[in-house]
């Protein structure tokens, strides 16, 4: 996964925006298409979904984030919420703008684990990044050698949902269950109506033979577990993505450690079975 | 491994032979001692050094460093990495074991660290056995010694009439074997004569496996109970020879700008802040586990080694007087 032991691991790629798009409604959300400068690069940068980056905004520092796009596309996908010094520069960027890039970083959602299974999608909020990009991908090339897809995905409101035209794209594929919900209801919203973890509850899947992927705030990866476990679907099986405070995003810089596992370096993502054995440190 | 003797006026003279070496010595400033470029003639005859006040790991892992410069509206440019050829004498075991530890999170985890690695390979760290215990150091304690190799390229010992250098290292070796008076290949660092070094009976630590601290990571009241009179200062962590934990920082002068690496601690709050306001280590008592389970625990479970060299700098920097020793004992009161 990693480059040569002569490449410079904390030397970002030169890359350039391509593309910006505001994500949501209150404009706290902005998705940025980014692509490498160098052609180089770009054939060496092969990433799995589930994989970060680290994003450089020369000046303002660097912070982690989750690959939206699927493997397949050309430019780099990421949807930024504004909340610290460099997101706030990062949603200052507009098309044309240099950029640095580190990645991709961290492990990926396991698909060849989990063949000839059904997959149980589930995320709520702007975590939905990483999830995307797995269903995406699993559509695209794994859609014959897995069973029933289900995708359970809210936001707070329906002008809050990410990526729409994909979330479109999918709800007319066969191949996939789309349960989309919103907290409330809304003038025109024709979805669901509940929280991510009650409508979880409800979504029939089979115990057995069906792998779960979660990724969203803490709060609902915590109440959404549960639900999983009621169904009878063991801890093996559960996988979610984790969040920290990140730096090097190499296992070296010491911070985002869960006891002994290092969320940058072994994850971003667990297994509910391992995430039981650390320390209850996220 | 080598063994050489040689005659304490041969020895100075081979020192010559590291011309290309800036040669770094601990020196006494004022209150503090810290590594500081020297020339031959100004070593002294006995070969007696302070211990430093800071560990050695600035050497290797300065305490601010730039990755690589930026302009602001152009590609990244490279790093320069730094070339200097540095001898390092007079530094103790304990140092030399913190260096293991950082070269295991350096080097060994993959990926390499570019920086630290280039930093290593143009540095010969040549460190002398204790001629006696410090105040607070306790490498004893911990099953290490004031004799030990650990992770230095080179160790002295002093055997009176001569000085005996055991090396692992081929270009110390080769230029060393030219002045020595006898020298041998050995396999066994216990197998060599190391004159008189300092023994005591040691006061006896209940170290646990890593295992069994990572099983103490729910005892909220042990935790409590430690990190009540801690500051917050981390002092502890600035001169740990293993903390190697960092921060990286823009700096700019109007259009262009750098990337810096600087020292950081887990004992900081700031060090786990997330942008959202979520802390997952938020008060001392997370901090304070974090630092003890990463030496006691982590660093063992990763690396192999312990992440304690026992050299007792955070018992003398710490302004609330705790004490590592006492804390390990706690800890240790706690086993299931």
């Amino acid at each position: 996964m990693w480059q040569s032991s002569n490449a410079n691991p904390y030397l970002p790629l030169p890359a350039r925006v391509e593309r910006v798009r505001f994500e949501s409604e209150d404009r706290s959300l902005k998705t940025l298409w980014i692509s490498l400068l160098n052609e180089k690069d770009r054939e060496n940068f092969r990433f799995r979904p589930g994989q970060f980056i680290e994003l450089s905004v020369p000046g303002k520092g660097e912070s982690p984030f989750g690959i939206a796009s699927s493997p397949h596309e050309e430019l780099l996908k990421i949807t930024v919420n504004k909340t610290g010094t460099v997101t706030k520069a990062i949603h200052q960027l507009d098309q044309g703008d240099f950029v640095g890039i580190r990645g991709p970083l961290g492990n990926y959602y396991p698909i060849e684990d989990v063949l000839g299974a059904n997959l149980f999608i589930i995320s709520g909020g702007f975590a939905f990044t990483t999830l995307a990009s797995f269903t995406e991908y699993v559509l695209q090339d794994w859609s014959d050698k897995v069973k029933e897809i289900d995708l359970v995905y809210g936001a707070r409101t329906p002008g809050m949902l990410l990526y729409k035209d994909l979330l479109e794209q999918w709800r007319e594929n066969p191949r996939i269950k789309v349960h989309l919900t919103v907290d409330r209801e809304f003038p025109g919203w024709t979805g669901l109506v509940g929280f991510v973890p009650d409508i979880v509850a409800r979504v029939d899947v089979d115990p057995v033979n069906t792998y779960c992927f979660i990724c969203g705030p803490p709060i609902m990866i915590k109440l959404t577990i549960p639900k999983l476990l009621e169904k009878g679907i063991s801890k093996e099986k559960i996988y979610t993505s984790l969040e920290r405070r990140m730096k090097c995003g190499i296992g070296k810089c010491g911070r985002c450690n869960i006891g002994p596992k290092y969320v940058c370096r072994d994850g971003p993502i667990f297994k509910v079975s391992e995430l039981e054995k650390l320390p209850q440190e996220y | 491994m080598l063994f050489l003797k040689l005659k304490r006026e041969n020895f100075f003279q081979a020192l010559g032979e590291f011309s290309e070496y800036a040669l770094y010595v601990p020196r006494r400033e004022g209150e503090r001692v810290l590594l500081k470029e020297t020339s031959l003639q100004d070593l002294p005859e006995n070969l007696y050094f302070e211990r430093t006040t800071g560990s050695a790991k600035e050497i290797l892992f300065p305490q601010e460093e730039t990755l690589f410069y930026f302009k602001r509206y152009e590609p990244l440019e490279r790093p320069k990495l730094e070339d200097r050829k540095k001898l390092v004498l007079g530094l103790r075991p304990c140092d030399a074991h913190g260096i293991q530890v950082l070269e295991d999170n350096f080097l060994n985890l993959e990926p390499v660290d570019v920086y630290f690695k280039r930093r290593r390979e143009n540095t010969l760290l040549v460190t002398i056995a204790c001629s006696q215990f410090e105040d607070n150091c306790f490498c004893d304690s911990l099953g290490l010694g004031p004799d030990r190799l650990n992770g230095a390229d080179a160790i002295i010992y002093d055997l009176r009439e001569a000085v005996g250098v055991l090396s692992r290292s081929a270009i110390l070796s080769e230029k060393l074997k030219g002045y020595a008076f006898q020298f041998q290949e050995v396999e066994n660092e216990d197998q060599v004569e190391k004159g008189e070094v300092p023994r005591r009976d040691p006061e006896q630590l209940p170290i646990l496996s890593p295992e069994e601290y990572l099983a103490l990571i729910s005892e909220d009241k042990l935790w409590e109970k430690i990190s009540s009179p801690c500051l917050g200062c981390a002092s502890c962590t600035y001169l740990c020879p293993t903390c190697y934990c960092f921060d990286l920082q823009d700096v700019t002068y109007g259009p262009v700008g750098k990337r810096v690496r600087t020292y950081d601690s887990c004992m900081f709050g700031l060090y786990t802040l997330e942008a959202s306001g979520h802390n997952p280590r938020p008060t001392l008592k997370e901090r304070w586990r974090q630092r003890f389970l990463h030496k006691f625990s982590y660093i063992p479970f990763l690396e192999g080694i312990l992440g304690c060299t026992g050299c007792g700098r955070c018992i003398e920097v710490c302004p609330a007087g705790i004490d590592l020793r006492e804390v390990i004992k706690d800890v240790a009161k706690f086993k299931r």
